[in-house]
């Protein structure tokens, strides 16, 4: 048995503290250097964070300046989304008619998030609209077709 | 909490990382404790514990009083270790199964595992606020009162849980005891 006499309190009382010394004295100072190395590495992510930033500030300016270039684009009804950037295809000559396909296409930066809580990493948004044409060849009928698509980029980060 | 204290919770509300380890220094025998009672096992208290003051740094902004510091960390640290004792069951023992040679040295009987199996076993038995109550008397020393602060208890059911909790260990560790 652990003690001799169970009345003896003081005993079972030094029974207990030596157990749990035992037990948890090797876990002591592991909270404050995780805390710690969770300080050091929050330090790296606020320059990855500031260097995102940055980049994300040059790629909206380069965005903008895509949007105001003037682009011969055909005309179309309103579109399920504000496109950022527009690709066409040349029409495709079908023996039945013409066939265009346009895609609309949006890409947003979501910011920098983690991955089980502990690696970064750059959340993209991307949106797309498919959008096919199809005109008779009297040009007097058209059927449209739009297809949405979404996905998310998860781009993980180099933290130095 | 004296005020050499209070001032180190206010100064971690303010994003001080010096003073928030100085109090991870402070309560870190308590939050094992509490963290232990919980798993059962030491060191995924030990990750609890480490996960807790992560935890706890990012939401200070949530603690309007410092003066309610030690019992806002000791939920925190409740929460962590109910999340790893989820994750993971603490392992059980039998108490019946185990045999514990007689000695008359606490300390050498503490040297074998089985002895040790057999106090884990012991302690497993105990409801988790008594098993609490046991473990930060006897690991943290703290008094009655405090003790009833961190689990919202009075000291005077603190003390009845503690004389509780010993008997049931007394009677779990020495059943030849028991039966006389």
């Amino acid at each position: 048995m652990p003690f001799e006499r169970h009345d003896d309190e003081s005993e079972l009382e030094l029974l207990l503290e030596k157990h749990f010394a035992g037990q948890l004295d090797g876990q002591l100072g592991q909270a404050a250097r995780a805390f710690e190395e969770q300080q050091r590495w929050s330090l790296r992510r606020t320059r990855v964070v500031r260097f995102g930033m940055a980049f994300t500030g040059l790629a909206a300016a380069a965005a903008i300046a895509l949007t105001l270039i003037p682009r011969n684009t055909p005309a179309t009804s309103a579109p399920p989304v504000m496109p950022i950037a527009k690709t066409d295809s040349p029409p495709v000559e079908e023996p039945q008619g013409a066939l265009e396909q346009v895609v609309w296409s949006r890409t947003t930066d979501l910011g920098t998030v983690f991955i089980d809580g502990q690696t970064p990493a750059r959340r993209i948004l991307r949106e797309r609209v498919r959008e096919v044409t199809w005109t008779d060849p009297a040009g007097t009928r058209h059927l449209k077709a739009s297809k949405p698509e979404q996905d998310v980029l998860l781009i993980s980060l180099d933290t130095y | 909490m004296d005020q050499s204290q209070r001032e180190l919770v206010d100064r971690a509300c303010r994003r001080d990382p010096a003073a928030f380890s100085r109090l991870i220094a402070s309560y870190e025998r308590t939050a094992l404790a509490i963290a232990f009672a919980i798993v059962g096992d030491p060191a995924a208290a030990g990750d609890a514990v480490q996960e807790a003051f992560l935890k706890a740094w990012r939401c200070l902004a949530e603690l309007k009083d410092p003066d309610r510091f030690p019992g806002w960390l000791a939920q925190v640290v409740r929460n962590a270790a109910l999340d790893a004792r989820r994750r993971r069951p603490a392992p059980t023992h039998d108490i019946d199964t185990l045999s514990i040679p007689f000695t008359h040295d606490p300390a050498a009987g503490l040297e074998r595992s089985e002895s040790r199996q057999r106090i884990e076993a012991a302690l497993a038995e105990l409801d988790d606020v008594t098993r609490s109550v046991v473990v930060l008397r006897y690991y943290d020393s703290l008094s009655s009162r405090q003790i009833g602060q961190l689990l919202d208890l009075s000291p005077a059911a603190v003390d009845m849980r503690l004389s509780r909790g010993r008997q049931e260990l007394r009677l779990k560790l020495c059943p030849a005891d028991a039966n006389e």
